[in-house]
């Protein structure tokens, strides 16, 4: 339950452009091999934490995902503009709402030489379903009710309710991984000894959670072999350091730059920065169903108090914009296009100013008119948690309230954000990982909620939920959706803080084709990737 | 790294008891550190909580006169009162440590049998598994603040102290005067305070000041992993921690602190060790 | 007493000290809050039948000595479990990390006793020269320094500035890793130096002031051959043991070096697996970690016992 947050693990409920994003689908930036510069021998990335499995279902942090995600194919892909197209089932059918229908192309082969076959094909996704699953990832497949080989290249997921976001579910997590070798490994699988036999464009060539990743070009694959012969995956915890070494050339690419560190990594001579709106959304949770924010007044006093454009800078150096509702912008955008998002927002509201005078004002009014004491859980692994919470306990101080920041690791985090008798006041980062702008609501709002980590949901607001998370088109989402961030803007249990960028450093030895996507994630990513030449 | 340190011994009896310009500066600097911690609410040009984002992550200047942090702070004021955990803690740690370690290290020295075995068997234990990783394990795994990391130190640090304090004890218990004492019927206890205490005092005292040393370079070196201290006191191993992030911007946000922890580490040491230089030769001229 | 009589009982001390350390580090598991199969569980959902399976798995449900020793009798055999985090062994876990550290240590400590040693016996057979100032003062300012300012200093010196070293990484090979190394090693040794040059001028000064030492003088005997004959054998046995210390302290203290440097050694693996809560692998490195400080001073008290006759017969007579 802990591994939701962006940190832990990208994107929770993924709910599926189908095909409705704003762009058509003739994109075919993430298929197809070898699309990118001259071949080379070596590519060496870095991460921040170490790759912790090489199996989705045991670990899935963002790094390990990185390079999990190079060497294993997912069942489907997710291009540049966040729809969902095929990759190893080369047709998937969505018709039928409680049903996904995929054909298994016949033309891949495991590294060791192999036919995949429509079974691993459905082992891979199978072992992330049902209550007896022990995956990290079943949460995000609770509606599915199984999955079946339905002929020799045909696989049949059933579905409880409607999940129009399982397609793009499938293009991060359903890894494929051979059923025999997972099976004669037991619960070495993903471990160093036994990391897994994949189809990807990359074999493993050696994996420890200390010493990092090393893969081989798969020289066979079936979507066309990569340019880079040698991919390599090194721990560097500290973005200097990082820094240093990409400048020396003994690494040459960075993922996810802590933003507030990119100031001198803008100054590196071998090295270029790509920035990519991401759909990540940072936002403060007061639970609605607990003192003191059981009263709106608490909650909205607490909105004043904090300078969101004023700590752009200080936080996150400028690349990161003030949110305006807990839907990330760029999903806004996506969805309902830059005129739509602008009405969206209109009709929504706005969210408190920064003003100490009305913070008081607010908290007068409030139950606790002379303040209250909270605590504030911060993860230490998320460098703008920390400053963030010593502003907002600092202005705190000044109306009556006392917040007492606790620095925490990314896991007492993020159990206490689950803890019903943890603070009612905490820090949330969420990633999304499709451009729909319906994904996140149903995940954090209503008593159905998959996460109700502020308590809000009635009868009414559970209704809105429903049509969200069910609706296929921008037209069914638009309604709903609007009402919905209409009412939470006014209750504010979530406070919506920032819309953070995704900042990936390459060197100049190296050009990624299309530039770095924030789709990476759902991609074979690797083929993009050349030398210069 | 508690363990193998000893202050340096004793130089030629036949020298002068002299102080010294290195110890006054030493003495000096903790004066200064002990104003700032009580003065800090007075003296510190800006209030070292006080935000303004708009003067974040500034360079040295007439108004800060060591710059900002990334929150506006001013870095000057939170050097200053920073004095307060970087005393504080390290100062219970060392007190605590030699108050609990010359008791035992009396009662064991002196009592010897099996109260003797049953100390030194759980001091053996504790030495077996280096103190900076304990204190990393126990307020890692438990969640607690500074003082849970002070009270493991009191505890990882006793033990040095025992021993010492036994060491000198078991040496003066076979001493003609303490025989002679033990004669005219002064009991065990009477003579551990009255007459072995005075004579293990200059290591007792040079040891407590190098546990004081031992204390903060431990304290300081947790907040720099982010345990102990809460997130945004002014504490001078978060402060290098914290400022990390924007050593290009100013990079005194982090050589202050660092300079503070040294030059108040090594201003004890000197003390320390003059100390017991000079409480030594007076013992052995009594 | 013979070394061997003498080694078996120190091996016995041993093995109750880790017995008793056993149930300690065994008990950080009962004691840690909230439920053990939830801890246990780690990052994976809490459902009723996943924490169900790690009660059964984990025998949760057993009296706690009955848990205790079902692990020690693991532990035994050299099974610590699995990290809850990656399922990899606990013991592939610190093996993969441990020659990291041992380099780091070795490392440090050769430097510290190339320095330190001379540098000490310098110092303490003429004390109060210019060389003894030199040396105390250096000693004061690198025991007093924090290591992670050292580390900084040294990466912003020697790494960005002048560029001669990397500043992250273990290397490939040996020259590559002694590369590598350097600047770690030299900030572990820093505060290490300070110390075992504290300890060996203080034994120098001891002899040095000894009647033999006196009578070589008075016989004319060189002051080279002093030093070599009398001082640094008698001086050897305090340094020895303070080396051995060290060494006990730098293969398993390194956490800060580690943690500047980004080294994947012992330490980065414990500061990580304190902060995920993953207990089976703090667990581990505890033991490992007193078993590896033990035997270091075993080895030194044994060679402490084999150079000097004195405790030889001492222990015999006792």
């Amino acid at each position: 339950m802990r591994g939701f947050t962006r940190r832990s693990a990208i994107a929770l409920a993924l709910v599926a452009a189908l095909g409705v994003a704003a762009c058509g689908g003739d994109d075919d930036s993430s298929g197809g091999g070898g699309g990118a510069g001259v071949e080379v021998d070596k590519m060496v990335w870095a991460i921040q934490s170490p790759v912790q499995s090489m199996d989705p279902a045991i670990m899935a942090d963002v790094p390990t995902l990185r390079a999990q995600t190079a060497a294993f194919d997912r069942v489907l892909s997710i291009d540049n503009n966040g729809v969902v197209q095929p990759w190893i089932a080369s047709k998937f059918d969505t018709s039928d709402p409680l049903k996904l229908v995929l054909t298994i192309r016949d033309d891949v082969k495991f590294w060791d030489g192999t036919a995949m076959t429509v079974d691993d094909v459905v082992y891979s996704i199978a072992r992330h379903v049902g209550p007896d699953s022990t995956s990290m990832q079943s949460f995000n497949f609770a509606a599915v009710t199984s999955v079946e080989a339905t002929d020799a290249s045909t696989v049949t997921i059933t579905l409880a309710a409607p999940d129009p976001g399982l397609p793009a579910k499938l293009s991060v997590w359903a890894q494929v991984r051979q059923q025999k070798y997972d099976e004669a490994a037991g619960e070495a699988a993903g471990g160093s000894d036994k990391p897994g036999m994949g189809t990807g464009p990359y074999s493993i060539t050696s994996y420890s959670s200390a010493d990092g990743v090393k893969l081989t070009r798969n020289d066979s694959y079936w979507a066309g072999k990569p340019k880079v012969k040698e991919l390599e995956f090194k721990v560097i915890g500290d973005p200097d350091t990082a820094r240093l070494a990409l400048s020396s050339g003994e690494i040459d690419g960075f993922f996810d730059v802590p933003l507030i560190a990119t100031r001198q990594w803008d100054e590196l001579e071998n090295g270029t920065m790509s920035y990519v709106a991401g759909a990540y959304n940072d936002f403060l949770s007061m639970n609605v169903t607990r003192a003191p924010f059981d009263d709106v007044n608490a909650r909205t006093a607490i909105g004043h108090l904090i300078d969101r454009a004023g700590l752009l800078g200080p936080l996150f150096n400028g690349k990161a914009t003030v949110a305006q509702s807990v839907v990330p912008a760029i999903q806004m955008t996506a969805t309902f296009g830059d005129d739509g998002a602008k009405k969206m927002y209109e009709a929504i509201g706005a969210l408190p100013e920064f003003s100490i005078d009305k913070a008081k004002e607010a908290l007068a009014k409030s139950a606790t008119p002379d303040g209250f004491t909270l605590d504030l859980a911060v993860d230490t692994s998320q460098p703008w948690m920390s400053p963030l919470a010593q502003h907002l306990a600092e202005n705190a101080k000044q109306v009556g309230i006392t917040i007492n920041v606790k620095q925490v690791s990314a896991a007492d985090w993020g159990a206490g954000l689950l803890d019903p008798a943890g603070s009612p006041l905490q820090l949330v980062a969420l990633g999304a990982a499709t451009p729909w702008a319906g994904e996140l609501p149903p995940v954090i709002l209503g008593t159905t909620a998959g996460f109700p980590l502020a308590g809000y949901g009635d009868e009414a607001i559970d209704g809105l939920v429903g049509q969200v998370a069910q609706a296929a088109t921008v037209d069914q989402l638009r309604q709903p959706l609007q009402d919905l961030l209409k009412g939470a803007t006014a209750d504010l249990p979530y406070l919506p803080l920032f819309d953070e960028q995704v900042a990936t450093a390459i060197a100049n030895k190296f050009v990624w084709e299309g530039g770095y996507a924030y789709y990476a994630l759902s991609q074979a990513w690797p083929l993009q990737l050349g030398g210069a030449g | 790294m508690t363990a193998a340190v000893q202050p340096a011994a004793v130089a030629d009896p036949a020298r002068r008891v002299r102080w010294g310009w290195l110890f006054w500066a030493a003495v000096g600097v903790v004066a200064l550190s002990v104003l700032a911690a009580l003065t800090v609410r007075w003296i510190a040009p800006y209030e070292p909580s006080a935000q303004n984002l708009v003067d974040s992550g500034q360079g040295p200047s007439g108004q800060h006169w060591l710059g900002t942090d990334q929150l506006g702070r001013d870095i000057f004021s939170r050097l200053l009162a920073g004095a307060r955990t970087g005393l504080i803690g390290p100062l219970v740690v060392a007190i605590g440590a030699g108050f609990i370690g010359t008791a035992l290290g009396l009662w064991t020295g002196y009592a010897g049998g099996a109260v003797d075995s049953v100390v030194m068997r759980t001091i053996d234990l504790m030495y077996a598994v280096p103190p900076l990783l304990v204190a990393i394990v126990v307020v890692g795994l438990f969640g607690g603040g500074y003082w849970l990391a002070v009270g493991v130190l009191i505890v990882l640090s006793a033990p040095g102290d025992v021993r010492i304090v036994r060491a000198a004890v078991m040496a003066q218990r076979e001493l003609p005067y303490v025989a002679a004492a033990r004669t005219v019927g002064v009991g065990p206890l009477r003579i551990a305070v009255r007459h072995v205490l005075p004579n293990v005092t200059p290591t007792v005292v040079a040891n407590v000041l190098l546990q004081f040393v031992v204390g903060l370079i431990a304290l300081s070196g947790l907040a720099f992993l982010g345990l102990g201290v809460e997130a945004g006191s002014p504490d001078w191993g978060l402060m290098v921690a914290e400022n990390r992030g924007i050593l290009d911007l100013n990079p005194w946000a982090v050589i202050g602190p660092a300079v503070c922890i040294s030059l108040l580490a090594i201003a004890v040491t000197v003390i320390g060790d003059r100390v017991y230089e000079v409480l030594s030769q007076r013992t052995a001229a009594r | 007493m013979t070394l061997t009589a003498y080694a078996l009982r120190r091996i016995a001390a041993i093995l109750i000290i880790l017995a008793v350390l056993s149930l300690l580090v065994f008990g950080l598991l009962a004691l840690m809050p909230g439920d053990p199969a939830l801890t246990l569980l780690g990052p994976k959902a809490s459902t009723p039948e996943a924490l169900a399976a790690v009660r059964e798995r984990f025998g949760l449900n057993d009296p706690f000595l009955t848990q205790y020793a079902r692990w020690v009798g693991n532990a035994v055999r050299g099974d610590f479990g699995e990290s809850i985090y990656s399922g990899d062994a606990v013991t592939t876990l610190i093996a993969d990390r441990v020659g990291v550290t041992a380099w780091l240590a070795v490392y440090a400590l050769v430097l510290t006793v190339l320095v330190a040693v001379p540098l000490g016996l310098a110092a303490g057979t003429r004390t109060g020269s210019r060389t003894d100032r030199a040396a105390t003062a250096v000693s004061l300012i690198t025991l007093s320094a924090p290591t992670f300012a050292v580390g900084f200093l040294l990466i912003y010196v020697f790494a960005v500035k002048l560029d001669l070293f990397p500043s992250f990484g273990a290397g490939d090979g040996f020259f590559d890793t002694l590369w590598h190394m350097t600047l770690p090693a030299v900030t572990l040794a820093a505060g290490q130096t300070a110390v075992l040059l504290r300890q060996t001028r203080a034994a120098t000064m001891d002899v040095a002031e000894r009647d033999f030492v006196t009578f070589a003088r008075a016989r004319a005997i060189s002051s080279g051959r002093i030093r070599q004959r009398y001082l640094l054998r008698n001086a050897s046995l305090p340094v020895l043991t303070s080396a051995g210390l060290l060494l006990a302290y730098g293969l398993t203290g390194a956490v800060l070096v580690e943690n500047v440097f980004a080294l994947q050694g012992l330490g980065t693996l414990l500061v990580r697996s304190v902060a995920q809560l993953d207990l089976p692998v703090v667990q581990g490195l505890a033991m490992f970690t007193a078993l590896l400080v033990l035997l270091t001073n075993l080895v030194v008290d044994l060679l402490y016992f084999a150079l000097d006759p004195r405790l030889r017969r001492a222990a015999v007579a006792s």
